[in-house]
């Protein structure tokens, strides 16, 4: 690896953490204003903010739909991307259609969103916000996992069905594992999209229903506090984790 | 080999079972509210202010959607037969809409007994269907270090900043914030215009533009730069400024400018079809003078309950109600659309 | 498949849910349909700038990106270190921290009392704080930031995939370093590249909350607009009209991109 090439990841590296190290900084600021650079050092926010029932409430909710919405679209589009490559490649119609929530934006999506759960007569519930973050998760697991298997050499699943393998042994044992690395990633977009979601969310969120980013978008238009600091970084801490533990799970099986 | 897809089938499954479980318990009872709350400190008061005394009374109990006005009045209009709302802490011009859509119930000082200590102008634009449990004005705030004799009336600022004076460092509201048409017309009238004739605050934006670091959409990006320093003058809400001025900010000043502010209100709304008879008791309590105190004493916007005490030490912050306005909202509603026509020309282009 | 059927049925609800949103109005009853917002559009040299600006910032954001994010994606598909399931969690960071703690940091680095007007005006290269906020190159680079790990994921995946030897063998037959590159490992990761091409541009014509909180005063983005008048205007009818144009456009340059995509396998 050469050299240049090193400094530049590292440095990009730098690049994407930076807010977070700034954030961090501010979050443990006990002062009541966000400023910078913080004037003290306590972990204050971190202790007070389990005491607020809306934050330990979003942070379950979240928790909940980023996973489900995220297994779910998983579940849809990696069959849906096998579909669409038996018929000779992506410039199909059908292909189009199920990327088409690509192409929604979130606010506008959101709002029809809430028109349309009223239209069918349905309360809103965790379950109507699972289904729309899933909805706008799917396109990201079907792309991806597009991509990579449009580099599977055929003859793979050919050569193990020749040898005797069922369609199913020769996607479970064959296709699936070659495009695992796609797969995982487009899993990693959804869970992260669905997570940090708010404009998808907002129109319906109610009482029950909170997710962690709407409950600090609510703190954050009105109180400009370190506590939502705290927050954030807590928000990044779980998705961090969740994706590390995702990643571990995969690199195990690899080996 | 095959279990990374299992996994995520049955994790997938355990997930989407739980809430569902849950959630057969969350089922409505007939003996609890739901109410509207901003997040954050606003919601902390109600949690600790307002619902303690309100449960009292009823024993009933409440649920808080967090949000916008915005975002409650599309979730009421889109369910109008069985509403999720019971109560909601409206903003004026949607306030409004919902009045003409007949979607709110009048309150009446039978129902609502501290309605008769609500002074006029927070509730009349409403005709009663909605009031206001508190109050802000608008005015500037600056920064003290840097300039030392602040304007004193709506058009000296507008012609000492038109002029270079303060350099490339004010804000205003913008267009897309909530209140900057309101604001809008409240320079517009200050500088001797109406609703028909908008060139007298056109052309004072088109001379201050230069000098605009940017125009704010929120009230934490104008906080945001005036306590970096980014900005040295700029209009905002009284409550806000002092509460900056107060905890971190010595050097940051508040002032009224002349010949009157800006009023704006939160007109708390009773919503048809919900479960009214709680409802008009939540907003009973929200106007009830005792948690109102406590309200102004953690979050700083006045109360309207003319019958709250306020301390000593703070009534030197009030504004008078005589010297504030009000846009006349339906009206301003109507010219909103031209209004951002208008400013996508001149302003932003 | 079964499966099959379920994925086409969940996008079909969108388009249902579109059927509410299309203009003329919200609500279950469409009353007359008027094309009077549409020409309201269409006439207005306003709205026409900044459909082009949507374009023309999510065509420069995804290039940017794909060109800063290609070297990392290589590193990372082509290095042993163990680093490198770190570094691609990191890559999340962006994303995860949110919209307005994002703009902390930009104020924090970029505003006037910031972190690089302080070290330009120590150094004495400059006598007055830049203005680096507020203005397209903040917007771009903080798109950037927050799209990044949706171009380095998929190039990588697909970088994973292709086989090291064949650029080996491609040395043995006389190619230099360079050449080993573009002619035979490019080319073959392009499709991951052009997953990560759409990702970015689509998401950038979408984005909103950065535009806003980061854009200054000469020109402003689509979906801003629609924020706008969902927001202040309470014209949905029109935002509704806005976002269908925003859908058309975007639809429309998928499936080109698509197509040609096609072509270019082909050869």
């Amino acid at each position: 690896m050469p050299l240049a090439l090193r400094i530049y990841v590292g440095l990009s590296a730098l690049f994407l953490i930076f807010p977070l190290a700034i954030v961090l900084a501010v979050s443990l600021d006990p002062g009541s204003y966000i400023i910078f650079p913080p004037t003290g050092f306590s972990p204050k926010w971190y202790l007070d903010m389990w005491h607020n029932d809306t934050v330990v409430r979003a942070i379950e909710n979240s928790l909940i739909v980023g996973f489900s919405s995220s297994a779910i679209a998983a579940v849809v589009a990696v069959p849906a991307a096998l579909g669409i490559m038996r018929r000779e490649g992506s410039s199909n119609f059908l292909y189009a259609v199920s990327l088409s929530p690509f192409t929604v934006p979130w606010i506008v999506y959101g709002l029809a969103l809430l028109f349309f759960w009223s239209a069918i007569g349905w309360n809103l519930s965790i379950w109507t916000l699972i289904l729309g973050h899933t909805t706008i998760a799917i396109p990201y697991v079907l792309r991806v996992t597009v991509a990579v298997l449009k580099t599977m050499p055929p003859n793979l699943v050919r050569a193990a069905r020749s040898l005797g393998a069922s369609p199913l042994q020769a996607f479970f044992h064959v296709t699936l594992p070659y495009i695992r690395g796609g797969v995982l990633a487009g899993v990693s977009f959804a869970f992260i999209v669905s997570f940090t979601n708010i404009p998808v969310s907002l129109f319906v969120t109610t009482a029950d229903n909170i997710t962690l980013p709407i409950a600090i978008f609510n703190y954050m238009i009105n109180n400009f506090e370190p506590i939502v600091a705290a927050i954030s970084v807590v928000q990044v801490a779980l998705i961090l984790v969740a994706l590390f533990f995702a990643r571990k799970f995969i690199s195990l099986e690899r080996n | 080999m095959t279990s990374r897809r299992d996994f995520m089938k049955m994790a997938g499954y355990g997930a989407v079972l739980a809430p569902w479980a849950g959630a057969s318990f969350a089922q409505g009872s007939g003996n609890v509210v739901t109410v509207t709350s901003l997040g954050g400190k606003w919601e902390q008061s109600i949690r600790e202010h307002f619902v303690p005394v309100f449960k009292r009374k009823t024993g009933a109990d409440v649920r808080i959607v967090l949000g916008a006005p915005p975002q409650w009045v599309a979730q009421i209009e889109a369910q109008p037969k069985k509403p999720p709302l019971d109560a909601v802490d409206n903003s004026e011009g949607l306030a409004i809409s919902l009045i003409d859509k007949g979607m709110v119930v009048k309150l009446t000082p039978e129902k609502v007994p501290n309605l008769v200590d609500i002074p006029e102008p927070c509730r009349l634009p409403f005709d009663n269907y909605g009031a206001s449990y508190q109050y802000s004005t608008s005015g500037i705030f600056y920064n003290s270090e840097k300039i030392k004799q602040a304007p004193a009336s709506w058009a000296e600022f507008f012609e000492r900043a038109g002029r270079g004076e303060f350099g490339k460092s004010i804000t205003l509201a913008d267009i897309t914030y909530a209140w900057g048409p309101h604001m809008l017309w409240h320079f517009n009238k200050a500088l001797g215009g109406d609703l028909n004739n908008l060139d007298p605050v056109f052309n004072a934006l088109r001379k201050i533009k230069p000098y605009i670091v940017k125009f704010w959409g929120t009230a934490l990006e104008v906080e945001r730069m005036a306590l970096s320093r980014e900005v040295s003058i700029g209009v905002l809400w009284d409550g806000r400024a002092q509460a900056m001025q107060d905890t971190n900010a010595p050097f940051l000043r508040f002032s009224r400018l002349a010949p009157d502010s800006l009023l704006t209100l939160t007109p708390a709304q009773v919503v048809k079809g919900g479960n009214e008879a709680l409802a008009l008791e939540w907003v009973n309590t929200l106007l009830d003078p005792v948690p109102q105190l406590e309200y102004y004493k953690m979050i700083g916007f006045t109360p309207t309950n003319t019958k709250v005490k306020i301390p000593d030490n703070l009534k030197s912050r009030l504004p008078d109600l005589a010297k504030t306005a009000t846009p006349p909202y339906r009206e301003l509603g109507a010219a909103i659309p031209a209004i951002m026509e208008r400013w996508n020309r001149e302003i932003r282009g | 498949m079964i499966f099959l059927v379920l994925g086409y049925l969940l996008p079909g609800a969108i388009l249902v849910l579109m059927s509410f949103g299309n203009p003329p109005g919200f609500g279950l009853e469409v009353d007359a349909l008027t094309i009077a917002k549409y020409r309201q559009f269409l006439t207005s040299a306003y709205y026409l700038k900044t459909l082009g600006y949507t374009l023309l910032m999510g065509v420069v954001v995804a290039v940017l990106t794909a060109i800063a994010a290609y070297p990392v994606a290589y590193y990372m598909a082509r290095s042993r270190s163990r680093l490198t399931g770190l570094y691609s969690v990191l890559t999340f960071t962006p994303l995860a921290v949110g919209m307005n703690m994002l703009t902390l940091g930009w104020m924090v680095l970029l505003g006037r009392n910031g972190f690089f007007n302080a070290l330009l005006m120590n150094t004495g290269v400059i006598d007055e704080p830049l203005q680096l906020l507020y203005n397209w190159g903040s917007v771009v680079v903080a798109l950037v930031h927050v799209t990044f790990t949706f171009m380095v994921l998929p190039v990588e995946a697909v970088l994973r995939q292709i086989d090291p030897s064949l650029e080996r063998a491609a040395r043995i037959l006389g190619a230099n370093r360079r050449q080993a590159f573009t002619l035979v490992l490019l080319p073959l990761s392009m499709e991951g590249v052009s997953a990560g091409f759409l990702i970015v541009f689509l998401q950038t014509c979408g984005a909103f909350v950065l535009p806003l909180l980061l854009g200054g005063q000469g020109f402003t983005f689509l979906p801003v607009s629609v924020w706008e008048q969902l927001n202040v205007s309470a014209d949905r009818t029109f935002a509704a009209m806005l976002s269908v144009v925003l859908i058309v456009i975007s639809l429309v340059v998928m499936v080109v991109q698509l197509r040609v995509l096609k072509q270019r396998h082909l050869v």
